[in-house]
């Protein structure tokens, strides 16, 4: 099979989640009457940037970016794709959410931590492609839909108990997804802030570890 | 230690006061006096524009009742400045009426907020264009799957034509609330719109803007005898507050109540449709009912009988009544 004449079927995958993510981040933008009240008056950039959130990372095994002894990698950021579906729906969410009269500082606060999030994600995914696949899962499965899942079955489960809670909202601030979520639901942060939040170290982390364990393995090959 | 705790308090109120009049301005009357030729004449009261729109032939003379900006806190603001009257036109000013102190002021602010009505409904929707533009940018960076940074580059593209695609001001309905207190025989009549709020004619009153926005202005459409202003303010909510002289009877006979609800103390909401206050038919309610908005039942007070309603007033605004 050409490279030139058809892609490698794990990058025409992960280019089909991507256009799936844009489905699912262009809905809120659509629905009217009933649905829309439904969602109150909480951003619909939060909304349209969830499914990006989670699945702009997503651990892929590119034969193109581990090849072979001696062969080149293809260098492609798959996730330039990711931004270039992802940047038109999110600016007209926030066109929309400065329209319904949000505040110019917190739709500019969610637009700076969604677009440093969707680049660290983007990015460690990108990098764990090139060998460090197993950490890198390990890693973006904990931190982004895990701390997730857990903050919020705790939340659920031991309701009221003051430690239980504690080690939820700690957990919460740790993913991407939860952090969001929030906003949604509470007082969105300013542009200073949002960039500052435990869930962008995180993410910044988890970067930071694939990039390492992906270039000892390049190293040793 | 009491000592520190009334600083503490006192510094509370002035900030949570002082949060409060960033966003709101007061709306003064002025009569200036006018003489074309011209078909525009701006004024300036500190707090913004006043554009009005008049077309005054030669040596014609005239004199009216603008509304200016004037800022957030009563005091002496002094003379408009006249920003320009046309090429020999030229206005003069004779006489000001303040507005008095933010309606129901002695309320504290977050029982004042409750008069705002939400306008969440009529959030703005992207427009044809806009949808069209996002759709043709996803296949085209689809497209361009194999060259990732062409991706980039084309999403960047729309997203930017997005952000500057000029765009229709808001075509929702205008929202009216009247507050009507009978112990006091106080009312308020809270008028809300996206980008812009318009009255038949000029008043003095305060406007509060949401987020603030400092492109807030005026401006006056005068026809013959008929004045008529608006004030405008792009993305922004606007809510235009004064104290009202009508007494509630007299309004409930304009206002055509498509739904009624009345909750007497201790018990819950009853909703009756198409029911007049002010007729001789009596209230039969029944509980269980479509349930009032929740902004319009927030912070309403207990243990006396409350009535709400819903209905159509003047210029077709929805109107919503709340008295007790």
């Amino acid at each position: 099979m050409s490279g030139v004449s058809s892609s490698p079927p794990p990058f025409r995958t992960r280019v089909g989640v991507y256009a799936l993510a844009w489905g699912l981040s262009v809905l809120p933008l659509l629905v009217s009457g009933e649905l829309e009240r439904s969602l109150g008056g909480g951003s619909r950039l939060i909304l349209a940037a969830l499914p990006w959130i989670g699945l702009i990372g997503l651990p892929w095994s590119d034969p193109a970016e581990s090849p072979a002894r001696g062969q080149e990698r293809s260098g492609r950021r798959a996730w330039g794709v990711a931004l270039g579906l992802a940047l038109p729906p999110l600016v007209l969410a926030g066109w929309l959410d400065l329209r319904a009269g949000l505040e110019r500082e917190a739709v500019l606060g969610i637009a700076g931590f969604v677009a440093m999030i969707l680049v660290l994600l983007g990015e460690a995914s990108h990098q764990a492609s090139r060998g460090a696949i197993r950490l890198h899962g390990f890693c973006w499965l904990a931190i982004v839909p895990g701390a997730a899942a857990l903050a919020a079955s705790l939340s659920w489960a031991i309701d009221g108990q003051a430690a239980a809670d504690g080690l939820a909202a700690i957990l919460a601030t740790v993913s991407p997804l939860s952090t969001l979520w929030r906003d949604f639901s509470g007082e969105p942060v300013s542009l200073a802030a949002a960039v500052l939040r435990p869930a962008c170290l995180a993410s910044a982390l988890l970067l930071a570890f694939t990039w390492l364990a992906g270039r000892r393995r390049g190293e040793t090959r | 230690m009491s000592r520190s705790r009334g600083i503490l308090a006192a510094s509370l109120a002035l900030a949570i006061l002082g949060g409060g009049l960033r966003a709101q301005h007061r709306v003064d009357l002025v009569r200036v006096e006018l003489t074309g030729p011209t078909e525009e004449v701006r004024l300036h009261a500190g707090a913004g524009e006043t554009v009005v729109d008049i077309s005054l032939a030669e040596g014609e003379q005239r004199s009216l009742m603008i509304p200016l900006l004037a800022r957030g806190t009563p005091g002496p603001d002094g003379e408009p400045e006249f920003l320009g009257a046309g090429a020999e036109g030229h206005g003069r000013f004779l006489e000001g009426t303040r507005s008095s102190a933010p309606p129901w002021n002695s309320l504290a602010p977050g029982l004042r907020r409750r008069s705002l009505p939400t306008l969440g409904a009529d959030r703005p929707r992207p427009g044809r264009a806009r949808l069209a533009l996002l759709v043709a940018a996803a296949l085209v960076a689809l497209g361009l799957r194999r060259r990732p940074a062409g991706s980039l580059l084309v999403g960047a593209v729309a997203a930017v034509l997005i952000a500057v695609l000029p765009s229709r001001p808001s075509t929702a309905r205008e929202v009216r609330v009247i507050e009507h207190d009978r112990a006091r025989e106080r009312s308020l009549e809270v008028i809300g719109g996206r980008d812009r709020v318009s009255l038949s004619a000029p008043e003095c009153g305060w406007i509060r803007c949401l987020p603030s926005a400092p492109g807030l202005w005026l401006e006056v459409e005068v026809r013959g005898q008929e004045s008529r202003w608006t004030a405008h303010a792009t993305g922004a909510r606007l809510f235009f507050q004064r104290e009202s002289e009508v007494s509630l009877p007299e309004e409930l006979r304009k206002l055509h109540l498509e739904r009624v609800w009345i909750r007497e103390p201790g018990e819950a909401w009853c909703v009756q449709d198409g029911w007049n206050p002010a007729g001789s038919a009596p209230f039969e309610g029944r509980e269980g009912g479509p349930a009032p908005p929740g902004w319009l039942v927030s912070a309403v007070p207990q243990g006396v009988r409350v009535l709400l309603g819903r209905g159509s007033g003047p210029e077709n605004r929805t109107t919503w009544l709340r008295a007790w």
